[in-house]
């Protein structure tokens, strides 16, 4: 059976066996030394490159623009750095007030020329992959979007000292993942990965992601769903005390890093949200032997294998990785007997 | 007021998150003949710690403790002009960065409060620094800790080089190395053979004590 049956008959409902590399194109470029602004200033030159690499390992997902994910915000007039290693940031605040606010415009997304790239290289990489694995493409929630466009050490303050200021820039910034979102989808992509790294539990407390990261988080998971694609969430670091609120969203997919406790998160999310998790990606995936991987991989699958799951490191995995650590991953996941009908 | 009573006050307004407040108390503080030394280990690193504390148990966060910071960097601002050079004493020097490729760095900003608080002197590198700035640096002015930060898994394999720049220099045994992060774990920090791992930002101040041998008597 291919990775793509495999998810599609879990959201069917079925208990499949099934295994992802939580590997991105950020990983294909790395392990051919190729940078993240190549990619982006001609993606159909290095397209190919990504697919190899994704078709290379039987992963059940491939996830693509994951170290693109501030290009809708560059196209509202971002300035993005381009670090010879690593992902793109932002130098300078997009907003620093409410009149840098008002004077953004929207309507500059669906025009502008990297955003226009990326969704045809997404749907080219996805018509080459698709009968072996579902493409999510990835866009970054509200919250953290927000947090990249004021600057995440004021982002922090101004929930504490200016609320209403930060919900004006969540609204803003939740148009924002729609209007963006919307050109994929109506492209043909199938599911959204929704990254959302700063509502961890490492930085916010449960009643600030409550308030400002979980009705925006609610409302792109209704919106993309109602549209027929399929969400994937995941949220770095601890989110152990806010699956709760996680699973009263119900995205399809739900990714815990590995600081959480698997099987109390199995338990938490039900079968409501399919579950996947969660292998340390460095000390495990990237530095530990094969039979370390074997190892975590195992304890996983006995903690959380019961009804619907999927094997995953707990985070993207670097260029760094060892193959044959994924390899040993993906082949202890899709052969998990617990899994199985 | 007693001299106890103003600090303790000054210690709640830091936990409190209170910036007027605390700048307000400690120039009250320094009004009432305090030494400044006094307001500032008695008073504002009392309340620094205590947040610390609360980050620790998941009382606090993030934006807690941020705004707890610039509640103690307000009182540090008006009491330090005041000190005289004599009387400070440095418990080391630390070089502190997010490494090269990535950029974020509040987890960076609240570990080089913490230290700052404790008694160490920061040089900061900020984010995205190559490795060999960081071996540069240490060789410049002598550090006796570097702190690197991360939170990509991507990007964990900078600390290892900064280690081995750190041997080929013949520097590894004068500066210890003390590596944190999201992705970050004492198993990971072993294998690249760091002196330590600090699972937070207080935590990371624990630790660097530690590695540099200096007894919680002594810090602040």
């Amino acid at each position: 059976m291919v990775g793509r049956q495999r998810i599609i008959d879990m959201f069917l409902g079925k208990n499949t066996a099934a295994a992802s590399a939580f590997a991105t194109e950020f990983w294909a470029l790395n392990r051919r030394g190729y940078t993240i602004k190549e990619f982006l200033d001609n993606p159909f030159k290095l397209a190919p490159v990504v697919i190899e690499e994704a078709l290379n390992i039987d992963s059940d997902i491939f996830f693509l623009l994951a170290g693109l994910t501030s290009v809708p915000v560059m196209a509202l007039g971002g300035e993005l750095k381009f670090p010879e290693k690593g992902a793109p940031f932002m130098e300078n605040p997009l907003i620093r007030d409410k009149s840098d606010l008002f004077k953004l415009d929207i309507n500059k997304i669906k025009s502008d020329r990297n955003v226009n790239s990326l969704r045809q290289i997404a749907d080219f990489i996805n018509e080459k992959v698709k009968e072996k694995m579902i493409l999510a493409v990835n866009c970054r929630a509200p919250f953290t979007q927000a947090a990249q466009m004021v600057g995440p050490d004021t982002f922090m303050r101004m929930l504490r000292k200016d609320e209403n200021f930060a919900d004006e820039v969540l609204r803003f910034s939740t148009e924002i993942f729609l209007e963006y979102v919307t050109l994929f989808i109506e492209s043909g992509i199938e599911m959204i990965y929704i990254s959302d790294p700063s509502a961890s539990g490492d930085l916010i407390s449960k009643r600030h992601f409550e308030k400002f990261a979980f009705p925006y988080l609610d409302k792109i998971n209704r919106y993309i769903k109602s549209k027929g694609a399929k969400t994937f969430f995941h949220i770095c670091g601890d989110t152990g005390d806010r699956l709760d609120l996680i699973r009263e969203i119900g995205p399809d997919i739900m990714s815990v890093d590995h600081k959480v406790d698997i099987g109390e998160a199995k338990r938490l999310l039900e079968d409501k949200v399919i579950l996947a998790g969660n292998i340390d990606p460095s000390s495990v995936m990237e530095y530990g032997s094969v039979a370390d991987v074997a190892r975590a991989a195992k304890e996983c699958i006995k903690k959380a294998g019961h009804g619907r799951f999927i094997l995953m490191p707990g985070c993207e995995i670097s260029g760094e990785t060892p193959l044959e650590n994924i390899k040993e991953m993906l082949k202890i996941g899709h052969s998990s007997k617990l899994n199985k009908d | 007021m007693k001299d106890i009573d103003i600090l303790k006050t000054i210690a709640d307004n830091v936990v409190e998150m209170e910036e007027e407040l605390t700048a307000k108390n400690s120039k009250k503080a320094l009004e009432m003949n305090i030494s400044p030394l006094t307001i500032i280990n008695q008073g504002l690193v009392i309340g620094m710690n205590e947040a610390g504390r609360l980050f620790e148990e998941n009382e606090y966060f993030v934006p807690e403790l941020l705004l707890c910071s610039d509640a103690m960097y307000a009182g540090l601002k008006v009491v330090t002009p005041h000190i005289k050079k004599e009387e400070t004493h440095v418990l080391g020097k630390v070089v502190i960065g997010v490494v090269e490729g990535d950029t974020h760095d509040i987890g960076k900003n609240l570990v080089k409060v913490l230290l700052q608080a404790s008694g160490f002197e920061i040089i900061d590198l900020g984010r995205n620094v190559p490795a060999r700035d960081f071996v540069d640096k240490a060789k410049q002015v002598d550090a006796d800790l570097i702190c690197l930060s991360t939170l990509m898994t991507t990007t964990m394999g900078e600390m290892k080089k900064v280690i081995e720049l750190l041997k080929e220099e013949r520097l590894r045994d004068r500066v210890r190395v003390l590596v944190g992060g999201g992705p970050i774990s004492e198993s990971f920090a072993r294998n690249i053979g760091a002196d330590g791992y600090g699972e937070n930002a207080a935590g990371a101040v624990r630790v660097a004590k530690r590695v540099l041998n200096i007894p919680d008597a002594l810090a602040s």
